[in-house]
């Protein structure tokens, strides 16, 4: 489904034509329509079954309802060196800390990204359907790296000697998450440009997750990806900063932050996917200035601002310009065309040489 | 026959080089590399150096193998790779780790 007749059933959900609409196709939508159309369909539902005396039937729809809104639900697994995916059950929704920091720190932090994404932004889960949150800690030995397989978070320990585990810094998991979000809606190809957008989303989602779970304001973050994962032996306060494109690390042994603060630094790459982790500090660094131009809750302003764009505008090859113009033009529907979250949006972008 | 990884990607992208030359090895571990190339079938897998699309935060890499028949280097993203490959990949950064 697009996400262009998605926003038009939204729209259209709070008709009143229930009664003309079967009972069966009512209870399809609460299995597997949005919120709001499940809302609407069930309320429609349960009126035709009191018109009708059946009673019985509501049992049926509490059950449908249970499992389409679902809550957060997550698992844990542990792969214990190996590459079988997903592994051992290690902690299920609901069970007590385990005493395993990577299992715990891969539980808490899908739950802090499932809470911006439903208290933010009224998601449910990675689909918008409630999906399960499920990850895999101790993937492989050695493992200096986290993923998104399209169904599922895994996280490797790192080698011990540049990386820590990957599950320290709660915004790569968000990153992970938000891999999954990208999935689901825009869909943005993995190479080039739009890849490079899709690392940005990943980031600036992942940020986000930090800064509400640490309630911090845009100003009082510290726009940092990946603090905390690399080694003491390493020189580096992090992977990726979003306020300082390749000031992240500077060492001896893994050399220093490419990543380009804006347009003239562009890099082409044959490299990851065509340089995607790298140009990607060019939209990271127009998300930061548009956030911290609007000031307060960056998830509120900016970050509502990102969302939009990703689950309604971006398609699978947008580029930057159309990142830019897309998020110009959400910034104006949402906070109005005269507005200063507009011009903050189109200022940063500015700044960074995208046009 | 000299064999030469270079890694890119993954969620931190830090670029990793390493190489591993017949001529240092033990015989029986020469003669494994040379067969774990062969198994590898870098004929399967892309020569020119363009981006590939790939999945999220996979590692991507560039192997370079040269022998008497001279130089051929593929690109091999993590999430597509053959297990045999994959075998070969592992063999050489454990290998070159020591």
């Amino acid at each position: 489904m697009t996400a262009r007749t998605r926003l038009g059933n939204r729209e259209a959900a709070p008709g009143r034509a229930a009664g003309i609409v079967p009972p069966h196709i009512l209870r399809a939508i609460v299995e597997r329509g949005d919120r709001e159309q499940r809302a609407w369909a069930l309320e429609a539902l349960a009126l035709s079954e009191r018109l009708r005396g059946r009673r019985e039937l509501l049992g049926e729809i509490a059950t449908a309802v249970a499992a389409a809104e679902g809550g957060k639900r997550r698992t844990v697994y542990d792969a214990r060196g190996g590459a079988q995916l997903p592994g051992t059950r290690a902690r299920d929704e609901g069970d007590p800390p385990t005493g395993d920091a990577a299992v715990d720190e891969a539980y808490d932090g899908a739950g802090a990204t499932y809470d911006l994404y439903r208290e933010a932004y009224d998601r449910g889960s990675i689909d918008d359907r409630g999906m399960p949150l499920v990850a895999t800690v101790h993937y492989r030995r050695d493992y200096d790296n986290a993923f998104w397989d399209g169904s599922q978070m895994v996280y490797g320990d790192g080698d011990g000697k540049v990386f820590q585990r990957f599950t320290k810094s709660v915004d790569v998991i968000g990153h992970e998450l938000t891999h999954g979000v990208i999935q689901y809606e825009a869909g943005l190809e993995y190479a080039g440009q739009s890849g490079a957008l899709n690392e940005s989303f990943a980031d600036v989602f992942g940020s986000l997750v930090k800064q509400r779970a640490l309630g911090q304001t845009a100003a009082e973050a510290d726009w940092l990806i990946g603090a905390g994962l690399f080694t003491a032996a390493i020189r580096g306060r992090a992977l990726r900063s979003m306020a300082a494109p390749g000031t992240a690390y500077d060492d001896p042994l893994i050399g220093k932050d490419p990543q380009p603060a804006d347009m003239a630094g562009y890099i082409e790459t044959a490299n990851d996917n065509g340089g995607v982790h790298i140009n990607s500090g060019i939209p990271n660094r127009a998300f930061y200035l548009a956030a911290t131009a609007i000031g307060g809750n960056a998830w509120e302003g900016a970050g509502k601002v990102w969302y939009v764009t990703l689950r309604d505008r971006l398609r699978p090859g947008s580029d930057f310009a159309a990142a830019a113009s897309l998020t110009v033009a959400a910034a104006k529907e949402l906070f109005g065309a005269r507005g200063a979250v507009a011009k903050a949006v189109a200022a940063a972008w500015a700044a960074v040489g995208v046009r | 026959m000299r064999v030469r990884l270079e890694r890119s990607g993954g969620f931190a992208n830090v670029r990793r080089t390493v190489t591993v030359d017949e001529e240092a090895l033990a015989p029986e571990r020469a003669q494994e590399l040379r067969r774990l190339v062969d198994h590898a079938d870098l004929a399967t897998f892309p020569e020119d150096p363009t981006p590939v699309a790939g999945r999220p935060d996979r590692f991507v890499y560039r192997l370079t193998v040269e022998d008497e028949g001279g130089a051929r280097a593929v690109t091999v993203s993590e999430d597509t790779a053959s297990e045999s490959m994959q075998r070969l990949l592992d063999w050489v950064q454990a290998t070159a780790e020591g």
